[in-house]
């Protein structure tokens, strides 16, 4: 084995970074290697020294208090969009049970409503057009006013058709000329 | 799935002392140490969407304070300094090596003790430590390796 490679091995021995296999194996080399050993030793020794060295605090840490938590749950609850606060939801859920349970028997409990007046005479402005003659709408010729315009264009020899929408006063100015 | 706040609050409860001990270890960072813990924890929190993502949770929970300690030292950089040494406040003083070794590790370049420490108290691995200090693995073991060498050399020279 090049002695770079052993080295770069019992590094990474030292460092506990090897597969346990791998380690197997380099330590059945070492074990016919005591120039190999000794320097793995002396690793191992150098890494427990500076572990012990620079040791500040004791095994077990006492923890603070987690204040990060209170700070996290009122982020969290600010956050968070109503319905997924859960006693939020739940009130949002009876109270709209309650509405419409109570549409429902509201609906229910209503009296029967009177039928609609069917209308038995015909209003009289609706049978003077009948009786003229012509229909109901208000674009139809029964009109009295739109009669008139069109007589005074047809006595001009202008189609209704070709002048647009009917203009009564451009009619007489025509006339008058 | 992000971690919600009781699985954080567990993450608090197992790895918080070692992050307690990383804070306490950080020359001049001692006294600030359980507030740095606090500002560790929330930041996680507010971030716990990348947990998912990490190596592990070590490794993100130290990334993180990794970044809380950074940010603690340079508001403390005109009256602290970097190059501090590592501080003493060790129960078991009888071996008389302690002391040179401990100004070994004073003297060990910044980026070398980072990843040292890390693995020294904290025992995490390569991949967890590359990602802790957002480096190749490559790199770290080549620190490691190096840091080890000259602890090796401290410790012929005693």
């Amino acid at each position: 084995m090049k002695s770079e490679t052993l080295r770069t091995l019992l590094m990474d021995r030292a460092y506990g970074e090897l597969t346990p296999e791998t380690e197997e194996l380099l330590d059945a080399y070492l074990r016919h290697e005591p120039d190999a050993a000794r320097e793995a030793r002396s690793m191992a020794e150098a890494l427990l020294l500076a572990k012990r060295a620079s040791a500040v605090v004791r095994e077990r840490e006492q923890l603070p208090a987690p204040r990060w938590l209170n700070a996290a749950y009122s982020e969290e609850t600010q956050r968070r969009p109503w319905y997924s606060v859960p006693w939020l939801a739940y009130a949002a859920c009876i109270a709209g049970g309650v509405l419409i349970g109570s549409a429902i028997i509201q609906t229910w409990q209503r009296p029967a409503t009177q039928p609609l007046q069917v209308a038995t005479s015909m209003p009289s402005q609706l049978q003077l057009s009948q009786e003229r003659g012509g229909g109901t709408r208000f674009w139809s010729s029964a009109n009295p006013l739109i009669d008139e315009r069109a007589a005074g264009r047809r006595s001009l020899n202008r189609p209704v058709a070709q002048t647009g929408v009917p203009d009564a006063h451009e009619g007489v100015w025509r006339r008058n000329r | 799935m992000f971690p919600a706040s009781h699985e954080l609050a567990d993450l608090y409860r197992d790895l918080g002392p070692m992050l307690l001990g990383y804070f306490r270890r950080q020359p001049g960072l001692g006294p600030l140490a359980e507030d740095l813990l606090q500002d560790t924890f929330m930041r996680a929190w507010r971030g716990r969407e990348r947990w998912p993502a990490a190596v592990s949770a070590r490794a993100w929970l130290f990334g993180i304070a990794r970044h809380v300690r950074l940010d603690a030292l340079r508001r403390l950089r005109p009256v602290e300094s970097l190059t501090c040494e590592v501080a003493a406040e060790v129960l078991d003083e009888e071996d008389p090596r302690l002391e040179p070794m401990r100004h070994a590790i004073g003297k060990l370049p910044e980026l070398q003790r980072e990843a040292l420490l890390l693995k020294l108290h904290h025992e995490l691995t390569y991949a967890e430590i590359a990602a802790v200090l957002e480096i190749p693995v490559g790199t770290v073991r080549s620190r490691l390796h190096t840091a080890l060498e000259i602890l090796k050399g401290e410790l012929k020279e005693l």
